[in-house]
């Protein structure tokens, strides 16, 4: 019989022939959603089934109305209860290793390192307009054409051009 | 910070080999417009012919600057010496020893694959645990994602990475709530956070990978080169499948190492930064390259967009060096999987380069920045200039018709003005345009085949030769529709409306007939319009116009079949487009493909899918809490704000999470209490079928 199966009774290996439908089906439905939580934690089936016993037998025992079986909102509180006692535990055993380590996190872990905060000042990008530009750039020019290697390939520059235009029919 | 040296030999080089360049292109191009002229019917002395060639000019020029680079690179590559590649300063003594600098990699994401991005982050992770130097980086996962979805996935992811891997203190992740000049403003917030703890930052797109000895060449050599700012590396193109993609990818490998030197020979300290697969020294960045916003409206004013060019003249205004490590193996991105995706991309681009324009005449550039901008904003408006011409020449063709011919002028002659049309002119210039546009890929083949003896990398002569072919048939075909999409981009930036910088579609995917219908229908009526004008108007001149007119009449079955990875998987199987990492593939790569391929199906008992992130948050107690503890301290909120996520709340718990906007996810998944209640009042639900709505596993009985 799978943990599942046996929908909670107080101890399965125990009572093998317990059949579920002696099981009350708020206590099953509880079980399920209890068992469920706790296998979306990665928490071993066994564990698992343990766990959730004792949180479907501590609901029941907070119980006021001691006559019904523990709903689901109060065997979830009271998982939840157990749970905040039992991670160090489970986290120790290496049982959920990951899940068990982000579910500790609650109390607010930062995904990134401490602050070392400075300032970014964007530098001024000063728009000049472009003849006062256009008249910058061709005193460059000249200044740069004045050196004789430069001077040189303009003057070959010019030649080819003049050779093309004048031999251009 | 004082610049180490301002007197470097590259400076006088580089302003002789700029000299040289322009020289040529301008011969060339007067060359061209001569030939052209003389080929119009009235030798270029109507303003329709006048207005004719100086567009043709225009776009000469442009055509031949990559020509000119292109044989410079091959020159560099065939001498196998290049005393300025700056990756030859590092030598080989110098790499044994440890990294003076921290480095952090900076990955800024928006809404992308999660899956692939952080099985490429592990990859390059990996590869640099595996150099012993993994102490020396950190990395920083930079959202801005706006999908809630997305958001809770990533968080998922990396703290499931960070618990794999081991790297609590290493792999970091943050994000932004209001995402403040995009891309930039995510780099400039983190270098005000932490940027003080940190030498060099190396940026990656989502779609890069860097293996780890690339990465510490890198910054050994920002270390052996104080006065380097920025350091770019070439990435290559890699793991696509679909035709287009892998079309690029081959280009991107044949041709860019010449078109790489060619650039590295023009422009040495320089150079470009394309914003990724670059690595940055913090201290000069976080001084001189925070960007300003332009005075104005959007497209050409407010935050500037295309950052990249913009942070590399500012680094350059300051006097740090910009350079090209053309040569540096291992830096990876992947291309846009279709025409669709690429000319997304390409609008934004082209957004962001023609407001550069705004800073042509800036204070204090460097001319080279300035002509880099030029450069920038001249790869979309050639479209344009390209539309214009064949709009003029369309023009002339048809007044031509239409116009009775003068056969006596007002000069007097004996012999009537026959009009005379040379072919053999226009074929010469078609001849030399296609030289200069087609040459630099042949040089390319010739550096692969003969010098560096790389042909079997690319699956033999044979096949390499018939890729290069078959890429020119597709460069042919494609030319067009990007000419008309780009034409029309650069209208509407210059008109004044403006494009939303939404996040790439970078998974692989293809383009459905529908969507291909919707984008190319207005390019394929012009294209039967114009064709139709033309065969009826002026036959010779259709047939001359037949290389346009064609693909622009085909232009969606071509759009999808390029998309498909079906035929690239045909292409790739006879042995086309082939690229060396797909014969031999790196470690790295062959990993990424393994684990893609591989990928974990998950066997939690609740089966949410990982992309339904907001779900997950909600059920998933473990994701609840890592989301809830990365929101940080608890905050109080106004009545009304309050009030309104409880109507949420409760609209989340009575008709599941399919019914909430993605606005509304993210309302809740920004209040810890509110994530916390849902969560808790999930699990205690007494209603089956909300608990189903939200991924529960039905009731066994009813199993």
């Amino acid at each position: 019989m799978s943990l599942l199966d046996s929908f909670g009774a107080d101890n399965p290996t125990i009572h093998p022939e317990r059949k579920p439908d002696l099981i009350s089906p708020d206590r099953q439905e509880a079980f399920h959603r209890v068992f469920l939580y706790l296998q979306t934690l990665n928490v071993p089936e066994e564990k698992a089934g343990e766990i959730a016993r004792e949180a479907l037998q501590t609901a029941g025992n907070n119980q006021k109305n001691s006559a019904g079986s523990p709903s689901i909102p109060e065997a979830m509180r009271a998982l939840r209860e157990l749970l905040a006692e039992q991670l160090p535990f489970l986290r120790k055993k290496s049982f959920i290793q990951k899940e068990v380590s982000l579910y500790e996190n609650l109390s607010g872990s930062s995904s990134m390192p401490p602050l070392n905060r400075s300032f970014m000042v964007p530098d001024a990008i000063d728009l000049i307009p472009w003849r006062t530009f256009l008249i910058r750039s061709l005193k460059r020019a000249a200044a740069i054409g004045s050196r004789p290697l430069i001077f040189l390939i303009f003057f070959i520059f010019l030649t080819l051009l003049f050779v093309l235009l004048t031999l251009w029919k | 910070m004082n610049q180490p040296f301002t007197n470097a030999a590259w400076k006088k080089v580089s302003r002789i080999r700029r000299i040289f360049l322009i020289t040529f292109i301008l011969i060339t191009t007067v060359v061209a417009c001569l030939f052209m002229s003389n080929i119009l019917p009235h030798k270029g002395s109507t303003g329709l012919e006048v207005a004719m060639v100086l567009v043709f000019g225009a776009l000469f020029a442009w055509i031949s600057i990559g020509f000119w680079m292109a044989a410079a690179g091959f020159v560099t590559l065939m001498r196998k010496y290049d005393r300025f590649a700056i990756t030859s300063t590092c030598l080989e003594k110098n790499r044994r020893g440890e990294l003076a600098g921290r480095t952090a990699i900076l990955i800024p994401i928006c809404n992308e694959d999660v899956e692939r991005l952080f099985t490429r982050l592990r990859i390059t992770y990996q590869s640099l645990e595996a150099t012993g130097k993994l102490q020396d980086f950190d990395f920083f996962i930079l959202s801005d994602s706006t999908d809630p979805d997305t958001w809770v996935e990533e968080e998922a992811a990396w703290a499931e990475l960070r618990q794999t891997l081991g790297a609590v203190n290493r792999i970091f992740y943050r994000h932004r709530r209001v995402n403040l000049k995009y891309k930039s403003g995510n780099i400039a917030d983190f270098c005000r956070r932490w940027g003080k703890n940190y030498h060099y930052m190396i940026i990656f797109d989502a779609d890069s990978m860097m293996t780890g000895p690339s990465l510490i060449r890198m910054v050994q050599v920002m270390e052996q080169n104080q006065s380097v700012g920025i350091l770019q590396t070439a990435p290559l193109g890699v793991n696509r499948e679909s035709v287009l993609a892998r079309v690029q990818q081959f280009a991107n490998h044949v041709y860019g190492p010449i078109f790489g030197a060619g650039l590295n020979f023009i422009q040495l300290g320089d150079s470009h930064f394309w914003g990724h697969n670059a690595v940055i020294r913090v201290a000069p960045f976080m001084k001189h390259c925070s960007l300003p916003r332009l005075s104005g409206k959007p497209p050409l004013g407010g935050n500037i967009l295309s950052h990249d060019f913009v942070e590399a003249a500012l680094m350059r205004r300051a006097g740090w060096e910009v350079w090209l490590a053309y040569d540096l193996e291992g830096s990876y991105e992947e291309m846009p999987p279709t025409l669709l995706e690429e000319l997304k991309r390409d609008r934004r681009w082209c957004q962001g380069n023609i407001q550069h324009m705004r800073l042509l005449f800036s204070k204090g550039l460097f001319p080279a920045h300035r002509a880099l901008f030029l450069h920038g904003a001249m790869a979309y408006v050639s479209a344009l200039l390209w539309f214009l011409f064949l709009s003029l020449s369309t023009a002339e063709a048809i007044v031509e018709v239409i116009r009775v011919p003068d056969y006596f002028p007002v000069t007097r002659s004996l012999f009537p003005a026959w009009p005379v049309w040379h072919p053999q002119w226009a074929l010469t210039l078609l001849a030399s345009t296609g030289i200069i546009l087609f040459l630099p890929k042949f040089l390319s083949l010739l550096l692969i085949i003969f010098r560096q003896r790389r042909s079997r990398e690319f699956g033999g002569i044979i096949k390499l030769f018939s890729s290069v072919m078959a890429e020119i048939i597709f460069s042919f075909l494609f030319a067009p529709l990007r000419m008309l999409f780009h034409s029309k981009f650069v209208f509407i930036t210059l008109v004044g409306r403006q494009v939303g910088w939404t996040s790439q579609q970078r998974s692989e995917h293809e383009t459905s007939w529908l969507e291909a219908i919707r984008f190319h229908v207005p390019g394929m009526v012009l294209g039967l319009l114009w064709g139709t004008a033309l065969f009826f108007i002026n036959r010779s001149f259709f047939w001359w116009n037949t290389p346009i007119i064609v693909p622009l009449i085909l232009s969606i079955p071509l759009s999808v079949l390029s998309g498909s990875t079906s035929v690239g998987k045909v292409f790739q199987k006879i042995g086309l487009f082939l690229i060396p990492e797909e014969i031999n593939p790196p470690r790295e790569l062959h990993l990424l493909q393994t684990m893609t391929q591989n990928q974990e199906t998950s066997s939690a008992p609740i089966s949410i899918a990982a992309k339904e992130g907001f779900t997950r948050a909600v059920v998933d107690p473990n994701i609840n809490v890592l989301h809830r503890s990365l929101l940080g301290k608890k905050r109080k909120f106004m009545p009304s704000i309050m009030k309104r996520r409880q109507e949420l709340l409760e609209k989340a718990l009575t008709q599941g999470p399919k019914t909430l906007s993605p606005k509304e996810k993210k309302e809740l998944l920004l209040d810890p209490q509110c994530l916390l209640q849902l969560h808790e009042r999930l699990w205690e639900t007494l209603d089956h079928s909300i608990a189903q709505k939200w991924g529960f596993p039905p009731e066994r009985n009813s199993l």
